[in-house]
């Protein structure tokens, strides 16, 4: 299973209901102005000198490593504070997903979520997460439980799509289509009133449903997607690929490129581009084109 | 991981016999317990086997993980090549139920100059120069030895470390000299410059040139399209051919693969099998290059939550219409401990629907297709000679599955037992196109090298249907020499000396 959808950190963000110290009052004002280094800073010599202060520093220490774009240190924050408070929620739900973001394998990323959702039982974000570590460790049946019990949490409507579309693909993975497929209509209809629909979530379904050999439906969806997600990287990549066994290879060659266009620097977006163009230029007979795609894979 | 299996007619007899390599104790390779044996089985013809692994002097040696049989002497009887950890074996058939290992004359131990001792998985026969001899290619893994083994744990649990963590090897390819002997020429073929993961290969004439190419399934690591370029040199060309990765543009945790028709085109398509997620890749040969329908045939939906090892295309009930099997099993033994999954899975059957699609009817294929063990390498062959192609499945630490086919049904077939005179004897390579009275024509080619460290029965099946006789049968030998025959009799195993 090939899991687009990439988590959801705002349904993992919740504000802690810790009372602030004064002597955190000045990180607080880092944040404030956006001056993270030096929220980070202040925070990390704070929690030095006292580590009970709390989950909330613990926590926002975490966003700014996050905003500064260290996860390795975001995740080791996350830890300590886990370890200071073993039993905050909003700390082990922190600490399990940012693990989760870094390795969809980790058992202790599965050990730290579950702990998270059993802290946060109203918390539809906590049980969320869960599922989304059981779903990509391909245990199916505890991912559905986890999302079912985000659902009925009421959570926001992104959330819901997102959940409804993890059931799906854990029920599909079940060998049980039908309620897979209850799922997915469940998670389109509630897109489809989002004013930014969720293009990965709705492409898991075209993808449900190519291998469900319903191609025309999944083109169908695929041509939704495109109109309200035009720059969408993997939803030209699965027309590129439909057209490619269509033999229409000339339209499978644009639909390619402009994957690789829209892939960015995500490794994986960009390796599964090259390798679909090197094989469609080769069916073309453009070898040289098509090697020069072959050679960015083999030095990837 | 081990074992391969063989199904081969070591006695001409005409009954497909057994064989099943072994481990060995991992400290010094030791095999001299009776546990460790590989064992030969006689096939007594009554649904029962002798083992005779003691008279035939196949006991071998070190630690075993696969086979590949062949006729390389072109004497008429089939020879054993056992893969293994940091040594290999050939073993001569003598002729009169014994083998001799010529693994040092022949110069075939598995000892590259470069490097070193290496740990084989498979090994495949196949003529790649169309000479009228059987060459060897042999695939590697990683670079390992149990003194540098690093101890790998997930959360305390010791489990095997991942392939990721080791160097890859080349594969080694070694020419026929035609005298017993052979010479390395993995460097002079282009067939050594590419490090790989190796754990299956199969061999087909993917875009009809005349020479067989070899595909070989690497563990976390892309596959390998070897085209063969007829001059004795390859072209790696598995990512221009579309055949490296899975649909996502990632690579697979392959191993056990098998390289035939499956839509009745003639053009040989391609089946890999992979791990839990991974769904099992299944390309479709357009000529120059491949198209992935794992997807659209209906084969991603029945494979993205298994883990297999063997592997086969084979028209088990006999329609027409090549189907796939997968000898399902999770990668450790403690996969419980380590990754919450079973280790022990049930194997996989999908029924070939004729349309470009595929269904899995394992839960009416039978209680060996709905008990989970511990399978491994699997190979196939008509065991008793009644035109229903059966399988044979190892199981890690455990007695091997053999599936006697009981399809029910009233389809016809044919068995084709080739016999090279200027091609190999065994004519692999052969290419056989049927044509049914009922039609359409179909295909399939003479090999023995199917799925992980397996060797297959070498004569050729086809189901025919409802056809009673073939209107027209044509082979293509290796040598290039086509030869036709008109009205042949469905329900048979015809024997078609090459002339």
């Amino acid at each position: 299973m090939f899991i687009q959808i990439l988590l959801l950190w705002s349904a993992l963000v919740q504000n802690s209901s810790g009372a602030p110290e004064q002597s955190l009052q000045a990180a607080r004002a880092y944040v404030a102005q956006g001056e993270f280094a030096k929220a980070a800073e202040s925070l990390d010599q704070a929690l030095e000198a006292n580590p009970d202060a709390g989950s909330e520093p613990y926590l926002t220490l975490i966003d700014c490593r996050l905003k500064l774009d260290q996860k390795d240190k975001a995740i080791e924050a996350a830890e300590r504070g886990v370890k200071r408070y073993p039993t905050s929620g909003p700390l082990l739900k922190a600490a399990g997903a940012l693990i989760l973001q870094e390795n969809s394998a980790s058992d202790r990323a599965g050990e730290l979520l579950a702990r998270a959702s059993k802290a946060l039982p109203q918390d539809p974000g906590a049980q969320y997460a869960y599922g989304l570590w059981a779903l990509m460790n391909h245990h199916e049946e505890i991912a559905i439980a986890a999302e079912r019990r985000a659902l009925a949490l009421s959570p926001a409507d992104d959330l819901k799509v997102q959940a409804q579309t993890f059931i799906g693909l854990g029920e599909d993975a079940l060998k049980r289509p039908q309620r897979a497929e209850a799922a997915f209509r469940a998670a389109l209809a509630v897109n489809r009133q989002l004013p930014s629909p969720n293009a990965s979530a709705e492409l898991e379904f075209a993808m449900f449903l190519t291998r469900q050999s319903r191609q025309r439906e999944a083109q169908e969806l695929l041509t939704e997607i495109l109109k309200f997600a035009p720059t969408f990287g993997p939803a030209h990549l699965e027309r590129a690929k439909y057209l490619f066994m269509q033999g229409d290879l000339e339209s499978a060659l644009a639909e390619g490129k402009t994957a690789l266009d829209q892939a960015g620097s995500d490794l994986k977006s960009l390796r599964a581009a090259h390798a679909f163009l090197a094989k469609t230029y080769f069916a073309l007979g453009r070898d040289n084109e098509a090697k020069a795609h072959q050679s960015w894979i083999e030095s990837h | 991981m081990i074992a391969g299996t063989a199904v081969f007619d070591y006695n001409n007899d005409g009954l497909p016999d057994l064989y099943f390599v072994n481990g060995a104790a991992v400290a010094g390779m030791d095999k001299s317990s009776p546990r460790f044996y590989n064992r030969l089985y006689k096939n007594n013809g009554n649904g029962t086997f002798t083992d005779v692994t003691d008279s035939a002097g196949l006991r071998g040696a070190g630690y075993g993980m696969g086979i590949g049989v062949g006729d390389y002497d072109n004497d008429g009887y089939e020879d054993v090549f056992v893969a293994g950890v940091n040594q290999n074996q050939l073993f001569h058939n003598n002729g009169n139920g014994t083998f001799t290992d010529v693994t040092a004359k022949a110069g075939l131990a598995g000892v590259d100059p470069k490097l070193g001792k290496t740990w084989s998985v498979s090994a495949g026969w196949f003529d790649y120069d169309n000479d009228g001899y059987l060459d060897l290619i042999v695939v590697n893994y990683v670079r390992w030895s149990p003194e540098n083994e690093p101890a790998c744990f997930v959360e305390k649990i010791r489990g095997y470390c991942s392939p990721s963590g080791y160097e890859g090897d080349p594969s080694m390819l070694f020419h026929n000299n035609g005298d017993g002997t052979f010479t390395d020429v993995s460097d002079k073929s282009g067939i050594g410059r590419h490090v790989g993961k190796g754990m299956g290969v199969a061999f087909a004439d993917y875009d009809g040139d005349g020479f067989t190419d070899i595909f070989v399934a690497n563990d976390t690591f892309r596959n390998f399209l070897f085209h063969n370029n007829g001059n004795g040199t390859f072209t790696e060309t598995a990512i221009l051919a579309g055949v490296a990765y899975n649909e996502d543009g990632k690579s697979i945790a392959g191993m056990g693969t098998d390289f035939r028709d499956i839509d009745n085109d003639g053009k040989p398509d391609i089946f890999v099998v992979g791990m839990l997620g991974d769904t099992f890749p299944l390309f479709r040969n357009r000529g120059r290059y491949f198209e992935d329908i794992t997807r659209v045939s209906g084969v991603a939906k029945a494979t993205v939550g298994l883990t297999a090892w063997g592997a086969g295309i084979f028209d088990f009930d006999n329609d027409g219409h090549k189907d796939i099997f997968a000898a399902c099993a999770a990668i450790l033994d403690n996969s419980e401990e380590i990754d919450h999954v079973p280790s022990k899975l049930p194997n996989l059957l999908l029924r070939n629907q004729g349309n470009g699609t595929f269904v899995d009817v394992s839960a009416e294929a039978g209680s060996a297709f709905v008990a989970p063990d511990t399978h491994r390498g699997a190979a196939f062959g008509d065991l008793n000679n009644d035109g229903k192609m059966d399988i044979v499945v190892t199981n890690l630490n455990g007695k091997p599955d053999i599936l006697i086919n009981r399809s029910q049904n009233a389809n016809h077939w044919l068995i084709v037992n080739l016999v090279g005179t200027k091609s190999n004897r065994d004519g692999l390579g052969a290419r056989i196109k049927v044509v049914p009275a009922t039609g359409p024509a179909q295909y399939n080619h003479a090999t023995t090298s199917v799925g992980y460290g397996g060797s297959s029965d070498r004569r050729v099946h086809f189901g025919l249907g409802a056809a009673t006789s073939v209107e027209k049968l044509e082979i293509t030998w290796p040598s290039g020499i086509h030869q036709t025959l008109m009205g042949v009799k469905a329900d048979q195993i015809l024997t078609v000396r090459e002339k």
